[in-house]
């Protein structure tokens, strides 16, 4: 997966947190760094849950409970890092 | 002004157990010092003869030292919700300072700012009178004031150190709010009357919980109804099974059991502001069905009575009564409740037998229908388990003006885009209900009104649900 990917990441993960949660902000409201709780998009705990569901749903992959830290949350640009590996390895697992 | 000996219970701990939070971890051994320092910080400007401090609570650990410097000087105290108005009674204001250094330096840690509100001459309350005050929403969603004897406080926290077996090997995570009474009552004060070691959490965020659970290795967790659901969404381990205790909101047989097989025990807790703990799930029953269904067994040191055969209100006689509520200027409002009197809890149950009961609703969310009790609840909670589209159900009675029976309205949130079908529905419960619990007419909006505790407002969807249905 390439660096254009990585973008269309953090676009989709935009898309979903303007979409999907309810929350009343714009895909153009959301900067790359923006933390996704504590002093950015300030998400409530339910947001943040919802958030996990989607994100897991919609990349079809699953976070590790040990995943499950406030690092994650950081920036969407470090949520999308972790979900970059996440896809590639599902690519990159050969079928049995 | 005299010490009393109250706080030195909490010296009796293993030096070496801890109080923590994310910045600041204090051992009990560190208690006595902490206290002479709190004692130079609280004699500056003589705020140890304050008539009443009102105290911005967060969850730290230096809350810990702070309560405990207050018992020990009978100095009267309110725990304040952060975006409350301290009321006129309180003479200052305790907050802790944002991006405080690490450590416990109370000048470099917290402030006491005057409440320009507090008025002296009429006040009713007198400085040193070892009064303990919380702040209760009710369901009208207006404050109230509710007044405890510190002794008070500290045998109720007792009742809840026995139950739940607190003990100096314990670990204790406290991720809600210290400043209610589910927090202090049943978390912090019977913790640290135990010497166990604490870890406490500000917000209750989801993710902070799992993170405080992974670090901390905690044997008991309080959590709220709400977490229980989010966790259960979530849907991922913790990093270990521990025992949740819940509060609040009944929390449905079926939801209560993926929780149990999920990530372990749960107790439920019952209680109030003013009367505090009152019964838990029993702690010693392996029946996970009958625990599920919110089978309560009294705490020690407290009796219930069933006003009535079968079910009716909850009487309570309890050990630490509150001393009453307050108004706005300190003065007690209603007579002091005593030991030795039945207190109204205002809630109905039925006597499940062995002494254990159940809890069926609000007295107030009650309805006689034909000569049966009604539990407006009970409806409620029926409709959202029968159908799934509605997220959030109120049932209210409304007077007929024709003379006939009363209306049962339902005011339903539905989350879908479509709203269902009134005849289908009604058909559903006319199959699922008893006669006298399926209501008239049926009401379906997108967001629900709620008061600023979450709990829907009863009274403004009663005046409004037809306009909010034109809407």
């Amino acid at each position: 997966m390439n660096e254009v990917t990585i973008a269309a990441i953090k676009e989709k993960i935009k898309h979903i947190i303007a979409n999907d949660l309810d929350v009343n902000i714009s895909i153009d409201e959301i900067p790359d760094d923006a933390s996704l709780y504590d002093g950015g998009l300030g998400l409530d705990s339910i947001a943040i849950v919802n958030f996990i569901v989607i994100i897991e749903k919609k990349f079809n992959i699953s976070f590790d409970e040990n995943e499950i830290n406030a690092k994650l949350f950081n920036s969407i640009t470090d949520l999308a890092g972790v979900v970059h590996t996440k896809v590639s390895e599902k690519i990159d697992t050969p079928l049995a | 002004m005299s010490d009393n000996r109250l706080h030195t219970v909490f010296f009796d701990a293993p030096p070496h157990n801890r109080i923590g939070d994310k910045d600041v971890s204090i051992s009990y051994g560190d208690l006595p010092a902490i206290l002479l320092q709190l004692d130079a910080f609280f004699s500056a400007g003589h705020k140890r003869q304050l008539h009443c401090l009102a105290i911005r609570t967060e969850n730290n650990a230096l809350i810990a030292g702070v309560i405990i410097y207050l018992l020990s000087k009978n100095i009267n105290f309110l725990l304040l919700p952060v975006n409350q108005a301290p009321p006129a009674f309180c003479d200052a204001v305790l907050t802790f300072r944002d991006n405080r250094p690490a450590g416990v330096d109370p000048h470099r840690s917290m402030e006491i700012l005057p409440n320009h509100l507090f008025n002296k001459a009429v006040t009713g309350m007198q400085p040193a009178s070892g009064l303990v005050l919380f702040t209760s929403s009710g369901t009208s969603g207006r404050p109230k004031y509710v007044c405890f004897q510190q002794q008070q406080l500290i045998r109720n926290a007792a009742n809840c150190r026995e139950r739940f077996r607190y003990n100096p090997d314990t670990k204790v995570l406290i991720p809600v709010p210290v400043g209610h009474m589910y927090g202090m009552g049943a978390g912090l004060l019977p913790a640290m009357l135990a010497g166990a070691n604490i870890f406490l959490t500000d917000r209750s965020n989801i993710v902070k919980l799992y993170e405080s659970i992974k670090q901390f290795q905690p044997d008991i967790v309080l959590i709220t109804p709400v977490i229980a659901r989010m966790m259960l969404l979530l849907d991922k381990p913790v990093a270990v099974k521990t025992t949740c205790i819940t509060a609040g909101e009944i929390i449905k047989p079926e939801t209560f059991k993926q929780f149990e097989n999920k990530f372990g025990c749960l107790i439920n807790l019952y209680g109030s502001t003013e009367q505090g703990a009152i019964a838990t799930s029993p702690v010693d029953e392996t029946d996970s069905v009958s625990k599920s269904e919110g089978i309560l067994q009294p705490l020690p040191q407290v009796a219930i009575k069933i006003d009535g055969e079968e079910k009716g209100e909850i009487l309570c006689r309890h050990n630490a009564p509150f001393h009453g509520y307050v108004d706005e200027h300190g003065y007690v409002l209603a007579a002091p409740a005593e030991a030795t009197s039945w207190y109204s809890t205002s809630d109905v149950a039925c006597d499940t037998g062995n002494g254990y009961f159940k809890i069926m609703g609000r007295k107030d969310n009650c309805i006689n229908r034909s000569g049966f009790l009604v539990s407006l609840e009970k409806i409620e909670e029926t409709l959202e388990d029968l159908f799934k589209m509605i997220s959030k159900a109120v049932v209210f009675e409304l007077d007929n003006n024709r003379g006939l029976s009363n209306r049962l309205i339902a005011v339903c949130e539905v989350q879908e885009d479509d709203f269902p079908d009134h005849l289908h529905i009604k058909e559903t419960c006319r199959l699922q209900m008893t006669r006298h619990q399926v209501p008239d007419e049926f009401y379906f909006i997108r967001n629900m009104a709620r008061l600023h505790n979450g709990k829907p407002d009863r009274q403004f969807l009663m005046q409004h649900y037809q306009t909010l249905l034109k809407n």
